[in-house]
């Protein structure tokens, strides 16, 4: 991979050099350490608003075998629209922000919404379950977005990481602490969407679509 | 060289950046944390670090300007050998003291690798002085390389959210513009019904 010439570049390790972490202890000579990482992906948001489109879509895909929900056929029922899988799907009638409540409730894997950030325990929790963790970031200043935690890890020296998939910027580890409070420099972790396991999940259609009325008017993202 | 880093990232940020990629790739669950780099990974690169500045919604659409603004963190791609790039950011948004803050894989840093590839191939020709930074614009899903000198202020979009097909990087002349329109829909006119709720 060609390195830009213009960038100073420093070499950080020779090949096969072992990690200078320190381990509590080790099991056949890796570190051991506290951490499930689910197999969990993310589809990249098709439109710019549809952060809650695509997060619902992938937790529906992460659940289930069938696929059988779409982003814009999301969009369509969320929205109470029909257009949404047509070429003008970029309109502002469709592209726009949106409840991950609602959008989680129409593919019909919503347990719990709660106006908090949650504590490392609680995610780690519905990670070892099988189970990851939506939730939304406010940006400061106004806005918000929606991704999904889908693994925690505790290192040697017991700093906590989150595995983070967002719909635009990817996979990444975060160090829990800066998570909640600064996410990508400028979002807080203002509300957490618990996932229903799918033995539980059924039909719910009658709550599909519409404005329904929530205890948090303000939790919408793009 | 013509491309300059301004302003430079702290004293600190090579050791923490360092410490926290080979801890996670040493001690990643899955072999693709690093993007398939692993405990026996071969040579890792830190690039040098770009500062980032974040812009709120409510400034920037009330000032319409990027006056005052001051670095949130820097960013560091993290080329492996034989693997796709990472970038890994410092933080100094919450605290004086910079801070690991995320170590990122994926298209993103596909995209942002080929924009800093772009302006190396295109302004480094040009025998002209510009700085470097990466502007982000959260709440408006939009981020760039923002190459600036006394006479011009460009911007190369890394961010191709809503875009099919494949990314090419290019300078996008209406980029802040762009960006406040979209701020105007989320922020402003498009979420009156969102209000209702």
């Amino acid at each position: 991979m060609k390195t830009p010439r213009f960038l100073k570049t420093k070499i950080l390790s020779t090949p096969n050099k072992p990690s200078t972490a320190k381990s509590a202890s080790s099991l056949g000579g890796r570190p051991t350490i506290l951490s499930r990482v689910l197999p969990f992906v993310m589809h990249p948001q098709e439109q710019t608003n549809w952060c809650w489109a695509a997060t619902s879509h992938s937790v529906y895909d992460y659940l289930n075998t069938v696929a059988k929900w779409t982003q814009c056929g999301i969009a369509n029922v969320c929205l109470r629209l029909n257009n949404c899988c047509m070429p003008a799907a970029a309109s502002t009638s469709c592209n726009k922000p949106w409840y991950l409540d609602n959008a989680l409730t129409v593919v019909g894997v919503l347990r719990l919404m709660t106006g908090q950030d949650e504590p490392f325990a609680s995610a780690a929790t519905e990670i070892d379950g099988g189970l990851p963790v939506c939730l939304r970031v406010g940006w400061r200043g106004g806005g918000g977005h929606f991704l999904a935690i889908h693994g925690y890890l505790v290192d040697a020296q017991g700093v906590q990481y989150l595995y983070v998939d967002d719909p635009i910027y990817g996979k990444s580890v975060v160090p829990y602490g800066i998570f909640r409070k600064s996410y990508r420099g400028s979002g807080a972790w203002t509300h957490t969407y618990f996932i229903l396991h799918p033995a539980a999940q059924g039909r719910t259609d009658d709550a599909a679509g519409g404005m329904i009325l929530n205890p948090y008017p303000e939790a919408w993202g793009a | 060289m013509t491309i300059k880093v301004v302003p430079a990232a702290p004293p600190n940020t090579d050791e923490l950046l360092q410490t926290a990629v080979e801890n996670l790739a040493a001690l990643a669950p899955t072999a693709k944390t690093l993007g398939g780099a692993t405990a026996e990974y071969g040579k890792i690169g830190l690039v040098e670090a770009i500062p980032i500045y974040s812009v709120e919604a409510e400034t920037f659409l009330r000032k319409k300007s990027l006056d005052g603004l001051h670095p949130v963190g820097w960013r560091s791609l993290v080329l492996s050998e034989g693997g796709p790039p990472a970038f890994a950011d410092v933080s100094v948004a919450t605290s004086e003291k910079p801070e690991f803050s995320q170590l990122t894989r994926g298209t993103i840093v596909d995209n942002l690798y080929a924009a800093i590839i772009f302006i190396e191939d295109k302004f480094g020709a040009e025998g002209t002085d510009v700085e470097l930074s990466i502007l982000e614009i959260p709440a408006a899903n939009r981020g760039a390389l923002w190459l600036r000198n006394a006479s011009r202020s460009e911007f190369v979009p890394y961010v191709n959210v809503g875009h099919s097909g494949s990314y090419m990087p290019k300078i996008d002349p209406n980029f802040l513009e762009t960006a406040l329109e979209e701020l105007r829909l989320i922020m402003g006119d498009g979420t009156d019904d969102l209000k209702l709720r």
